[in-house]
Parts: structure tokens; C-alpha cells; sequence
């Protein structure tokens, strides 16, 4: 069961020029400012009321946040649920026979994570996360 | 510096088949229309809204085969399509990315009873449709 939106994601072309936007002009809180080498980005995390902006830079041309902007540009990317449970709710939806990106959760920004294919929400690209601090390991 | 923005207020999502969206969203994380909001009146779409935390996510299904909504479905396809900030104050938000030299609707009634909302031009937002607003 989800609790909240965690974050919205965009993907964008420089991470910098979009903080100009985002930070300086909206005044948003940049909270986290990582850079994720398996997943090739470069995130900002920015604080908006109880959820998040993640401004997303692709790292490499190789990328898969590249390969989103040249197909579509920059833009809204993803979108992320919060979850106190993200394993007990990816065996659900695996059960329900809902077609997913990832089959068992891995670690990203946002704590533990899965996606579910965009293709199972009519076009909308879909995270579950349990942030660190929430989450208990299956069987620990 | 910087504007005072409240929160995320609401999220988006445009699709073809606003039945077929629902039960996906009700199957995949489990939200539920709020049946007790009214239906904007005269509109060219049909819409649902999906409260979650203190935001909630806006289905729209263009059913006029005609304006700017049902033109721009037309040319993004189904997916995520805008998001709406809060923010305390319409015109003083405004004014001030006006005063940044940022491209901004003028406010105006939004299709819902108690809001006013402006569109932030896009190519200051990174490919992104944002709208702002006060709610009254």
C-alpha cells in the first residue's frame, strides 16, 4: 500500500541550468545531490511540501536517461510512490501478472525501488519506494 | 530568494481510456477515484481525481476532438502531462517570474470551483507543463 508521492522525476539535459529553474527561481530545497553510476545519472532531490522533485542528468551517452532525451527530450520522466513494504508489494503485482521493469527491488536514490513497465499504467512510467530508514530486508 | 511554493497540489496524466486508466491504478497501487468531487461543467474531457498523501493524481481523457488539451494528447500521447505546484499567492508568484523574465498565463477561474490557476511556459521549465495555484 502506498503512502504518498515520493518524488516526481524529470529528465533533464544539464542538471545545473535546471537548478537555476527549479532552486533559484521556484526556491525549492535541494536536500540530495548524488550521482548514481549504475543507473548513469546525475539527481537533485528537491523538496516540495511531503514529496520531491528529482531533476535526473544522463551521465553518459549511453545512458538510459540519454536515450529518454533524445527520443522525447526533457521533460516529465517518472513518477514515484512511497511504500513502507516495496518486496511484499512487487510479489503482488508479479502475482497479478502486472508486467514489470524490475523483478526483485534494488537500490536507488529514493531508498529500495522497483519499476513496473510503462506500458502497465497506459503510458506512465511508475517507481515503488521504500526509503532506507523504512525498510526491512525479506526473511531479516 | 525564489518563489514560496507550498506543494506539489496535483499531477496529470492524460489518457485515452479513462475506465481502462482507473482500474490500473486502482490494481497497480491501489487508488480510488474521489467520488464526492463534482465534475467540472462544460469541459471537452472526462476526468477523475485520485487523492494520495496531501496531493492527488488527475486522469483526463480528452472526449472533444478539438482544443488544446485533446491537440496536445494528440501530439505527447498517453503518460504523465503536467504538474500543478501551490502556491499562497497567484499574482505575487506572477509578478515575480515576470520580474525573472519567465513567460506566465495570466491567472484565471480554473475549470474547478475554488482555484485560480497560470501556466508557466514550458521552455523555461525544462520540457515540463506547469501550472501554479492558489486555492481560495
Amino acid at each position: 500500500m502506498i503512502d504518498k508521492i515520493h518524488h516526481i522525476g524529470i529528465a533533464v539535459h544539464n542538471l545545473d541550468e535546471s537548478l537555476k529553474f527549479y532552486r533559484d527561481t521556484l526556491g525549492l530545497h535541494v536536500h540530495a545531490l548524488d550521482t548514481v553510476e549504475d543507473q548513469g545519472v546525475r539527481a537533485a532531490l528537491l523538496t516540495i511540501g511531503e514529496s520531491e522533485i528529482e531533476l535526473l542528468e544522463p551521465t553518459s551517452p549511453e545512458a538510459n536517461m540519454a536515450k529518454f532525451l533524445e527520443r522525447k527530450g526533457e521533460g516529465l520522466h517518472h513518477i514515484c510512490f512511497q511504500t513502507a513494504d516495496v518486496d511484499g508489494d512487487l510479489e503482488e503485482l508479479k502475482a497479478k501478472g502486472v508486467d514489470m521493469v524490475d523483478q526483485k527491488s534494488r537500490k536507488g536514490l529514493a531508498g529500495m525501488i522497483c519499476f513496473l513497465h510503462p506500458k502497465s499504467s497506459r503510458g506512465v512510467l511508475v517507481e515503488l519506494a521504500t526509503p532506507q530508514d523504512m525498510y526491512k530486508s525479506p526473511g531479516a | 530568494m525564489g518563489m514560496k511554493v507550498q506543494k506539489l497540489d496535483h499531477v496529470v496524466i492524460a489518457t485515452q481510456d479513462l475506465e481502462d486508466a482507473l482500474r490500473l491504478w486502482d490494481r497497480n497501487v491501489g487508488l480510488k477515484p474521489d467520488a464526492s468531487l463534482d465534475k467540472p461543467l462544460g469541459a471537452g474531457f472526462k476526468v477523475a481525481r485520485l487523492p494520495i498523501g496531501d496531493s492527488f493524481l488527475e486522469l483526463v481523457q480528452p472526449v472533444a476532438q478539438e482544443g488544446r488539451f485533446y491537440e496536445q494528447v494528440q501530439e505527447r500521447g498517453e503518460g504523465l502531462f503536467s504538474v500543478s505546484v501551490q502556491v499562497g499567492d497567484l499574482d505575487e508568484a506572477v509578478a515575480f517570474l515576470r520580474g525573472e523574465n519567465i513567460k506566465v498565463s495570466d491567472p484565471e477561474p480554473s475549470i474547478w470551483p475554488g482555484a485560480r490557476i497560470a501556466r508557466v511556459n514550458h521552455e523555461y521549465t525544462h520540457g515540463v507543463s506547469i501550472q501554479l495555484i492558489e486555492r481560495t
